[in-house]
C-alpha cells in the first residue's frame, strides 16, 4: 500500500522531493510555511517581507534540496535558509533606510522623546501590572530594535522554542555562543521594555 | 564586578534552567538578599512569557500556491544543461558559425562528388541520343612515343612519331562524339565490336591490368592507411576484372584509328581506352590508356603489356565528349 504524502516524515518527504516530486514538496511547504513565516515576520517585522522572504527561501530549498542530506532536521535546514533571506532582506532595508540598533547603553526613543538607561525601579511586578497589548507593543519594538544577531537566537530559542542544537545548527554557531547571546538578548529586551512603558 | 552584579547576569541563564545546581543555590541565596535581583527577575520571567506566548500569524492563503506555481514554472522553463551551456551569444554564434561553415564545405564536396557522378553516365548519351553538331577544335595527338607504352600487336617496336601513320584531318563539322557516323543499333555494335575484342584477345600485346600492379607502385609516397585503402579498393576492382573480361565498346573509328572503352572499368571511377591502329585496314598496333578520377584530377596512364601504368601528360584541352579522339589522336 503506498503511504501519502501525509503520513511520511520530513526526511522522506525531502527524499523524495529531491527525485523531482512535487507533491512531497509541496507536503513540505504545507508542514513549514507557518512557521518560517512567523520566523520571517518576528525578524523583519514587516508582513510583505516575510511573505517574500518564505517564498523565496521554499523555491531555493526546492533548488537546494541536494544539498540536504539530513544530517541536522529538515525544519532545521530551512530555518537556516530562511534566516539567510532574512539577513539579505534587512541588510537591503538597512541601505533604504537608517535603521537604529538597540545598544544596552544608547538611548532607547520611545514616545515620550528620548529615554535614557536607568537602572530597575524598585517595584519588581511593574511590568506585570501594565496592560498586556501595551507590553506586547513594546515587546515587538524592542525586539526589532536588537541587532540581527541577537534577534535571531531569541526569535529560534524563545519563540520558536527550537533546541540550542538546532539554533546552533541553524545560525551555524557554537553552544556558548548561542547562550550568551540569548542571555544578553533577554536582558536587553527586559530593559528595553521596561524603559518603552516608562518604569 | 561585585555579586549583585555577577547574580544579575545569571538571570537569564536561571530562567531557561541552565545553570548548575550550584549555581541556583549561589543565586537564590542572594535573591533573598537583594530587592533588585528580585526585581530584575520577575520582569525577565514577564519578558520571556510575553516572548513565548506571541501568539503566531497565519501565512497568507496563496502563500503556498504561489511558492508551489513559482517552482512549477521554474521545471518547466529549466532548459537542457547544452542549451544553458550554448545559451551566451558570445559562445552560441561561433559554435553556429563552424557549423555554418561545416555544411557549406560538407555541401561543396557532396556536390563536387555528386557531378563526378553525373558527369560519366552523359558520356553514354550519345550513344543512345544523336548530340547536337560540335565544332571540334582539332588537339594534337599525344606524343605516343614518348608515353612510351604503345605497343605492337605484333610485337614490333613502338613506332616513332615519324614513323607513325600520319591520321587524316577529320572534317570539322564531322560530330566528334562517335556521332557523325550514326550510333549503330547495340546489337549491331556488339556485333562490330566482338572481332576487334577477338583479335585483342588473341593480340599478345595488350593485356588488361592485372592486379592492379601499377596502382600500387604509384601509391608508394602515400601514407600507410591510404595505401592499405587504395589498395583494398584496388583489389576490389581487380575482383571485378577478374569475375568479368573487359568490355571493350567501340566509340569511334576511322579507317586509321578504332577507339574502345571499357565500361565497366569506367564505372570504377577508371576508364581505360584502347587505340587499335589500323594500316591499310589491318590492325598494325595497339595502345591502352587508363584515366584515373576521370572527371577531376585528369591523371592519364598508359599501360604496358604486363599492365603496369605510367603517367603521361593528359593532352591539353581534352573534353570529356573528345577525349577518345583526342587521346587516339586526331584523325
Amino acid at each position: 500500500m503506498e503511504t501519502k504524502p501525509q503520513d511520511m516524515d520530513d526526511e522522506t518527504l525531502a527524499q523524495a522531493a529531491r527525485s523531482g516530486d512535487m507533491a512531497a514538496f509541496e507536503q513540505l511547504v504545507l508542514r513549514h510555511q507557518k512557521r518560517m513565516f512567523n520566523t520571517a515576520m518576528r525578524m523583519t517585522g514587516v508582513y510583505e517581507d516575510a511573505c517574500d522572504i518564505v517564498q523565496t527561501a521554499f523555491i531555493s530549498a526546492w533548488r537546494k534540496l541536494g544539498d540536504f542530506r539530513g544530517e541536522a532536521r529538515f525544519g532545521t535546514w530551512l530555518t537556516a535558509i530562511v534566516i539567510n533571506h532574512c539577513r539579505n532582506r534587512l541588510q537591503q532595508n538597512r541601505g533604504r533606510e537608517q535603521h537604529h540598533a538597540y545598544s544596552l547603553d544608547a538611548p532607547i526613543e520611545g514616545a515620550e522623546g528620548e529615554m535614557h538607561h536607568d537602572p530597575a525601579g524598585s517595584t519588581p511586578t511593574a511590568l506585570e501590572q501594565l496592560e498586556e497589548s501595551e507590553l506586547r507593543q513594546a515587546l515587538q519594538r524592542c525586539i526589532a530594535a536588537l541587532t540581527p544577531e541577537f534577534r535571531e537566537v531569541l526569535v529560534l530559542r524563545d519563540m520558536q522554542e527550537l533546541s540550542y542544537e538546532e539554533v546552533g545548527t541553524a545560525l551555524q554557531l557554537r553552544d556558548g555562543t548561542v547562550k550568551s547571546r540569548l542571555f544578553r538578548a533577554r536582558d536587553a529586551v527586559r530593559d528595553c521594555v521596561r524603559k518603552a512603558v516608562g518604569i | 564586578m561585585n555579586r549583585h552584579d555577577e547574580t544579575n547576569k545569571r538571570l537569564a541563564a536561571f530562567c531557561s534552567g541552565d545553570l548548575s545546581a550550584e549555581e541556583i543555590r549561589e543565586l537564590e541565596a542572594h535573591l533573598a538578599e537583594c530587592g533588585q535581583c528580585r526585581s530584575d527577575l520577575a520582569d525577565l520571567v514577564t519578558t520571556m512569557r510575553l516572548l513565548r506566548s506571541t501568539p503566531e500569524e497565519e501565512p497568507p492563503a496563496w502563500l503556498q500556491s504561489r511558492i508551489m506555481a513559482h517552482i512549477r514554472d521554474g521545471q518547466k522553463q529549466k532548459r537542457s544543461w547544452l542549451h544553458r551551456f550554448f545559451f551566451p551569444l558570445h559562445i552560441k554564434l561561433p559554435l553556429e558559425a563552424m557549423a555554418l561553415v561545416m555544411v557549406c564545405v560538407t555541401g561543396y564536396y557532396v556536390a563536387r562528388n555528386t557531378e563526378t557522378e553525373l558527369k560519366q553516365p552523359q558520356q553514354e548519351t550519345p550513344l543512345s541520343a544523336p548530340a547536337p553538331q560540335q565544332q571540334v577544335m582539332p588537339q594534337p595527338a599525344p606524343p605516343r612515343t614518348e608515353t612510351g607504352v604503345t605497343e605492337k600487336a605484333n610485337a614490333p617496336a613502338v613506332p616513332s612519331a615519324k614513323t607513325m601513320p600520319a591520321l587524316p584531318e577529320l572534317p570539322l563539322q564531322q560530330e566528334f562524339r562517335y556521332a557523325p557516323t550514326p550510333a549503330p543499333p547495340a546489337v549491331e555494335q556488339e556485333q562490330q565490336a566482338a572481332p576487334v575484342a577477338d583479335r585483342l584477345q588473341n593480340a599478345p600485346a595488350p593485356a588488361p591490368a592485372p592486379a592492379g600492379a601499377g596502382a600500387a607502385r604509384s601509391m608508394d609516397a602515400a601514407p600507410e592507411m591510404l595505401k592499405k585503402a587504395k589498395r583494398a579498393e584496388q583489389s576490389n576492382m581487380d575482383a571485378k576484372e577478374a569475375a568479368a573480361p573487359p568490355d571493350w565498346r567501340s566509340y569511334f573509328s576511322n579507317d586509321k584509328v578504332e577507339a574502345f572503352f571499357d565500361r565497366r572499368t569506367k564505372t570504377d571511377r577508371n576508364a581505360d581506352v584502347r587505340c587499335v591502329y589500323r594500316k591499310n585496314g589491318v590492325e598494325d598496333y595497339a595502345v591502352t590508356y587508363r584515366f584515373k578520377a576521370w572527371c577531376t584530377s585528369r591523371q592519364m596512364f598508359s599501360l604496358d603489356r604486363s599492365g603496369n601504368e605510367r603517367e603521361v601528360p593528359v593532352p591539353p584541352g581534352t573534353l570529356y565528349e573528345s577525349t577518345w579522339q583526342m587521346i587516339c589522336g586526331t584523325p
